[in-house]
């Protein structure tokens, strides 16, 4: 890959739109989290500010613009402010190799999915870090949880995606789309409905959302890991929250759902919709599922997801071997 | 080992119910009612316990069953009940401070008579906390007389423009309703306190000889008139709000008057003995009443 002019424009520009869309998706996520929350428990949700409240959120942001940046004492200043910009940037390099459609993607490399698995591991070294620098006990220990189990949730959704890589012979995320079809059926989810199952419980471990959300389990921490940032340093910590949540949804799309292909006209808003269908499914459950312990949710990934990854995985490459 | 994972699916399979149930939810209607838009219907309001009032009488809906026995006032955990006995049981003066009362609903089970009962009223709305000093005696004139326009048909030629079930019969009838035709907050005047205690003597007749209003025509001349009047000026409007509001500004200067008047009863708890003799100023009682827990619970 020779870095000439032309791609080093097309990547800044596609930095800035990975911004706005990780921006805006934030407020539509969090619109969409409060209403389908509200619904499930039969109120209205956010309802006063415009029409059907879809102002709230907008106004939520400004709020959290406006309010105090407020540092406690004894804090680690350096470690205090770089986690928060740390959890943020990483993200931003998550999205290039996403193909958003047949010619609609920021950086075509070879092996998109181990720069996405590879720079994913950069959240939990932020959350650590945050966590350590608050000097705050419900810090640290909200730290602790998410590192344990974002590593440990880690491995079964790798071993998941590897399955769907052995299937394709390939790591680039637009061969992978392009060897699924238009249709439903002809996408990798019939092919691989165990490594489906398994990645969408690791996704929802990966992205430390209920029932899962042990590191900021607010009745237990406070709120984790990011207890004591308040107003951007908060704002960061959230807005790579939900664009975690995003990314995986965009790979579930991309592995398992067909990408950008799908019924009458392929495009990038196929991708969009079969993300956020993958997004309201995690919103779905984190208002079902009450939070697991801790060791209930070690005992998922170690002794189910894990030997389940494995078994998955030999099987799919015994099958390859033998019939392809 | 294969039981344990023969648990585990039948778990999966429970975490599916789990998720039938809130998508079930999540597409049924929205329970909420959005309360300035929307109103609660009356049937769901019958089971809301709000402030305590007076049951209306069994023969004269104005007629209080409350025969003094001060057992709702010991009951109390908030003190918050003063009941003054007249001359005979029937009560002279009710009053009641929603802002102590936690509604816990001891004096209603107290009560020997049945004479209190919880409200269903969801829209009281003060800007002070005097407004919330309630005298339940002229709350329950005012629904026993919008009772009696519902059901009594109109209109013995004596009182014209009045519906004819506006008996004066208990004391502080023609007190609490002749308030509100003057001015509202004129209690300090010195002009209104002589008129209702020129009605007062009269009036408190029939309620010691324990006569049932009658359904038509005043046995009292006197207090038919600022009866009459203030009966149109309470119309049964049908928002709750404006109704309590009419209540709590009808009976904050109707305090003072029954009062003004009415020589010691013989029954009285030993705190509320200095109030009775005090000064027909409206504002003054109520700060005296506001005062009166802390004043109880040092005698304790």
């Amino acid at each position: 890959m020779d870095l000439s002019l032309a791609i080093f424009v097309q990547i800044i520009a596609a930095v800035l739109l990975i911004i706005a869309l990780m921006v805006g998706n934030a407020v539509v996520m969090v619109y969409m989290e409060r209403k389908v929350a509200g619904f499930i428990q039969r109120r209205p949700g956010p309802y006063e500010v415009g029409p059907w409240g879809t102002i709230q959120a907008i106004c939520d942001s400004m709020k959290l613009l406006a309010k105090q940046l407020y540092r406690p004492g004894n804090v680690d200043l350096i470690l205090y402010y770089l986690a928060p910009v740390l959890a943020f940037f990483p993200v931003l390099l998550l999205f290039l190799p996403i193909p958003f459609g047949p010619w609609l993607t920021a950086l075509h490399i070879n092996e998109g999915i181990v720069l996405i698995l590879a720079f994913a591991g950069l959240g939990v070294l932020s959350n650590l870090l945050a966590g350590w620098a608050s000097n705050n006990k419900f810090s640290l220990l909200g730290a602790a949880r998410a590192v344990a189990q974002t590593v440990a949730y880690e491995i079964p959704m790798i071993l998941a995606l590897l399955a769907v890589v052995f299937l394709s012979g390939s790591m680039d995320l637009k061969r992978i789309t392009e060897q699924q079809g238009q249709w439903p059926w002809e996408w990798n989810i019939l092919l691989q409905p165990l490594a489906f199952f398994i990645y969408l419980v690791s996704l929802v471990g990966e992205t430390n959302r209920a029932p899962f959300d042990l590191p900021e389990a607010e009745s237990e921490l406070t709120a984790g890991f990011h207890t004591e940032y308040s107003g951007m340093g908060f704002a960061l910590f959230f807005l790579s929250e939900y664009a975690n949540m995003l990314l995986v949804s965009f790979v579930a799309a991309v592995f398992f759902l067909g990408g950008y292909k799908g019924p009458i006209a392929d495009g990038f808003w196929w991708l969009f919709i079969k993300a956020y269908a993958v997004m309201f499914f995690m919103v779905w459950i984190r208002w079902t599922f009450p939070r697991v312990r801790f060791d209930q949710l070690l005992n998922l990934n170690w002794k189910w997801l894990l030997p389940l990854g494995l078994l998955n995985l030999w099987a799919t490459a015994i099958i390859m071997k033998i019939f392809l | 080992m294969l039981k344990a994972i023969w648990d585990n699916i039948k778990g999966l399979y429970s975490l599916l119910v789990g998720m039938s149930i809130t998508g079930r939810y999540l597409l049924s209607p929205v329970e909420t009612i959005h309360f300035p838009r929307q109103v609660v219907d009356d049937e769901i309001m019958a089971s809301f316990r709000g402030p305590i009032q007076l049951t209306l009488g069994k023969k004269d809906p104005t007629q209080t069953r409350c025969i003094s026995c001060q057992m709702c006032a010991k009951a109390c955990p908030g003190h918050c009940l003063t009941v003054t006995k007249g001359d005979a049981k029937a009560p002279i003066q009710w009053l009641y401070d929603f802002s102590y009362c936690c509604l816990c609903g001891a004096c209603v089970e107290t009560c020997p008579t049945g004479a209190l009962e919880f409200s269903h009223k969801v829209y009281l709305v003060t800007v002070s906390r005097q407004e919330l000093i309630l005298d339940l005696l002229s709350d329950l004139k005012t629904r026993g007389t919008q009772l009696g326009n519902q059901i009594v048909p109109p209109v013995p030629p004596a009182a014209k423009e009045a519906s004819p079930s506006v008996a004066p019969a208990s004391p502080s009838a023609p007190a609490t309703l002749a308030a509100p035709t003057s001015a509202p907050p004129a209690p300090e005047t010195k002009t209104d306190p002589p008129k209702a205690a020129e009605i007062k003597p009269d009036a408190a007749k029939p309620a010691q000889t324990k006569e049932p209003a009658p359904a038509s025509g005043s046995t009292d001349p006197v207090a038919a008139s600022p009866a009459v009047n203030s009966a149109t000026n309470n119309p049964a409007t049908n928002n709750p709000a404006t109704n309590i509001a009419n209540d709590v500004k009808t009976g904050a200067p109707a305090q003072s008057e029954p009062k003004a008047q009415t020589v010691a009863p013989q029954e009285l708890a030993p705190a509320t003995k200095p109030e009775t003799k005090a000064n027909p100023v409206a504002n003054k009682k109520i700060h005296d009443h506001s005062s009166r827990p802390a004043k109880k619970r040092g005698h304790k």
